[in-house]
């Protein structure tokens, strides 16, 4: 197993009478994706900000790339960030805020090379107010990496963004992690975390609720999967009723429960058996989603809702 | 080791060069002023101001009394027919005064009695009370020439300043130290509240950019427009306007203290207000007194007393007074002094506002 790059114990975040974060522990290993996921104010940008340098722990210890955060501009040169809601020099272009930010590191790579990897090697003149959402991204991007960093951390990277655009991200997260980068994600987005993670934690009201490959946490925590047998009707309830007793009938559709170790096959057995007509039947396996609504009672914010935390 | 300074202090440049407004403010806004205002004050203008008057007499005694009028070079005298409506005329052609030599002036005269001249007025048209003034003295050599005194009293003026001096001479520190004031604070409000806004400050912390790095990169950029928009200033003064002002060491040290001044104070007003909307009034607060309440429009000493101590109260009256002393009357030990006043507040400020700048939106 490779070694622990982010080291997190009994981290704790206080303002006044609220906490933020509250005694929370995890490690993150070279050259995984993990993501921090949770709904707004559950204590992910507090928690990012403190790993960041950016804000001092109430209590805990952290240690990024083997260093206390206490040594911030070591490990501001070994680490890259893209902030929430990003926002670079309206009046500078592409070329010139990446060279910017590019100048503020001692060591860092070259600007070309790093354009051509966000695809914005043809637009590397245009304004930065002139872009679109995905593109100030992908600028957001070239920026956090202008330090050859070993760390990425990405704060809701896709917030805001056309699908097209988020599986734009997607791609380059992929390709991030193909370097061999350590990409540290924070998203409210489950889909995402589901689809990019290794390793996930799952934040809420300032503790981890849950942690694990998202393999793992869906299985543990997901629940069966469910079948849908559409257009069955009360023929295929009555064919299925004794040997799944929780079956029940939504309209003329059929919501079948596959648990105890029972197969969709066993299903479809008994209804061909007793030939019933159906139109299609269709699994929904548990998700993430799934996961956070069950242990939580609450749902994750609905897309286009403003993240302010 | 690279300069994070010197970066910055690029992408300032660059900025500042894509933003029209800035340009506008910074660069065009003095010559403006300095134009409109050097045309109205430098040149004697028009010389008199018309004054219509009605003949009711004309007698030798009125034609003579118009005459020394006409004379005294300081008024035209435009006649309005005798059966003329005054006050049609008035209404009609907007006039703020308006003279009537009542019938029977010269025989009164003759006769040793007193005579009313009937002037009307506007009494808070500036035009009006040179009008009126010139009017009286006419009226009082008549009455000096009737009681048959030959002694004249006169007044002769002489200058306390150097006579090469012009309005513009005075005029022009006042507009160096307004743009300098107003550029900076608005720069400097303008940029931290949108950076804060932006996280783009956010996103600097993130780096090894020094906050301090980053304040120094922005204090040079507004020093150096300073000296800019100084040196389009002056070379307009010299070039249209008779400018006899002097340029010295004590101005420069002004220049440079009076930038960081106004720099420091920009970062307390928006380290104080975070939002947008609200720096940008509270800018224009402190903007607009000093603007007004300096000396550079209307003399300090002409204002009511509690404005007076108000505007002892301004920093902006110190650079102003400093530069006219260096720049103008060669008072060194003034400008000396306006130097201090401005250096310790400049201080005062910088301590201010670098502890209120925060990088971070909290």
């Amino acid at each position: 197993m490779a070694e622990a790059v982010i080291e997190v114990e009994g981290l704790r975040k206080q303002y006044d009478n609220i906490v933020a974060v509250d005694g929370i522990d995890f490690s993150v290993r070279r050259g995984q994706v993990f993501s921090l996921l949770g709904p707004n104010g559950a204590g992910k940008t507090t928690t990012v900000e403190m790993l960041e340098c950016l804000r001092p722990p109430s209590a805990g210890r952290v240690s990024i790339l083997g260093l206390d955060i206490s040594q911030g501009r070591r490990i501001k040169d070994r680490i890259g960030v893209l902030p929430q809601g990003f926002n670079a020099f309206a009046l500078l272009t592409v070329r010139e805020n990446v060279e910017y930010f590019a100048g503020m590191f001692d060591a860092a790579v070259d600007v070309d090379e790093l354009l051509r990897w966000v695809k914005l090697d043809g637009r590397q003149n245009e304004l930065f107010k002139n872009l679109s959402g995905g593109m100030k991204q992908r600028v957001g991007i070239a920026t956090s990496l202008v330090n050859d960093p070993e760390i990425v951390f990405l704060d809701e990277p896709t917030t805001g963004l056309d699908p097209s655009a988020r599986r734009d991200v997607w791609r380059m997260i992929g390709n991030l992690r193909d370097q061999g980068k350590t990409v540290f994600l924070t998203t409210h987005y489950m889909e995402e975390a589901e689809m990019l993670s290794d390793y996930i934690c799952i934040m809420n009201h300032g503790r981890i609720i849950c942690r694990g490959t998202p393999r793992e946490i869906i299985l543990e925590h997901g629940g069966s999967p469910v079948a849908f047998v559409r257009g069955a009707g009360e023929k295929g309830l009555r064919l299925l009723q004794k040997a799944f007793p929780d079956a029940a009938l939504v309209e003329d559709d059929l919501k079948v429960t596959v648990h105890n170790g029972r197969r969709v096959s066993e299903i479809l057995n008994l209804l061909d058996a007793g030939e019933a007509h159906y139109d299609e039947i269709v699994i929904k396996k548990s998700t993430l989603e799934d996961v956070f609504l069950r242990l939580t009672g609450e749902e994750l914010m609905k897309e286009g809702e403003e993240d302010e935390e | 080791m690279r300069s994070r300074a010197l970066v910055d202090l690029k992408a300032t440049v660059l900025e500042f060069k894509r933003s029209p407004s800035a340009v506008f403010w910074t660069l065009a806004f003095p010559i403006l002023l300095i134009l409109i205002f050097g045309a109205i004050f430098s040149g004697n203008g028009a010389g008199a101001y018309i004054l219509y008057v009605q003949d009711l007499d004309g007698s030798p005694q009125s034609e003579q009394f118009l005459e020394i009028l006409n004379g005294t070079g300081q008024v035209e005298v435009m006649m309005a027919g005798a059966d003329e409506d005054p006050e049609k005329l008035i209404s009609d052609k907007g006039l703020s005064s308006f003279l009537i030599i009542p019938a029977g002036f010269g025989q009164n005269l003759s006769a040793g009695e007193n005579v009313t001249l009937d002037f009307r007025w506007d009494s808070g048209s500036q035009v009006a009370i040179t009008n009126y003034n010139v009017v009286k003295s006419v009226a009082d050599s008549m009455n000096l020439a009737v009681q048959g005194a030959d002694e004249r009293i006169s007044v002769g003026t002489g200058s306390i300043v150097d006579d090469r001096l012009t309005f513009i001479d005075f005029f022009l520190p006042g507009v160096l130290a307004l743009t300098i004031m107003y550029s900076t604070i608005n720069y400097m409000v303008l940029t931290i509240t949108q950076y804060k806004s932006q996280g783009l400050f956010r996103k600097m912390m993130t780096t090894p950019l020094r906050r301090s790095e980053w304040l120094a990169s922005r204090i040079i950029w507004q020093i150096i427009l300073s000296f800019i928009s100084v040196a389009i200033i002056i070379s307009i003064g010299s070039l249209l306007f008779d400018l006899n002002a002097t340029i010295n060491i004590v101005m420069v040290l002004l220049i440079l203290a009076g930038t960081a001044l106004f720099t420091s104070m920009g970062m307390a007003i928006a380290g104080l207000i975070s939002d947008e909307e609200r720096a940008d009034a509270a800018a224009g607060a402190v903007v607009f007194p000093m603007m007004f309440l300096s000396g550079i429009f209307f003399q300090v000493e002409a204002m009511p007393g509690f404005l007076q101590t108000v505007a002892m109260a301004l920093p902006l009256t110190y650079l102003v007074d400093g530069l006219r002393d260096a720049m103008v009357y060669g008072n060194m030990a003034g400008a000396v002094f306006n130097l201090a006043v401005v250096t310790g507040l400049a201080a005062v400020f910088a301590v201010l506002g670098t502890m209120l700048t925060r990088w971070k939106q909290e």
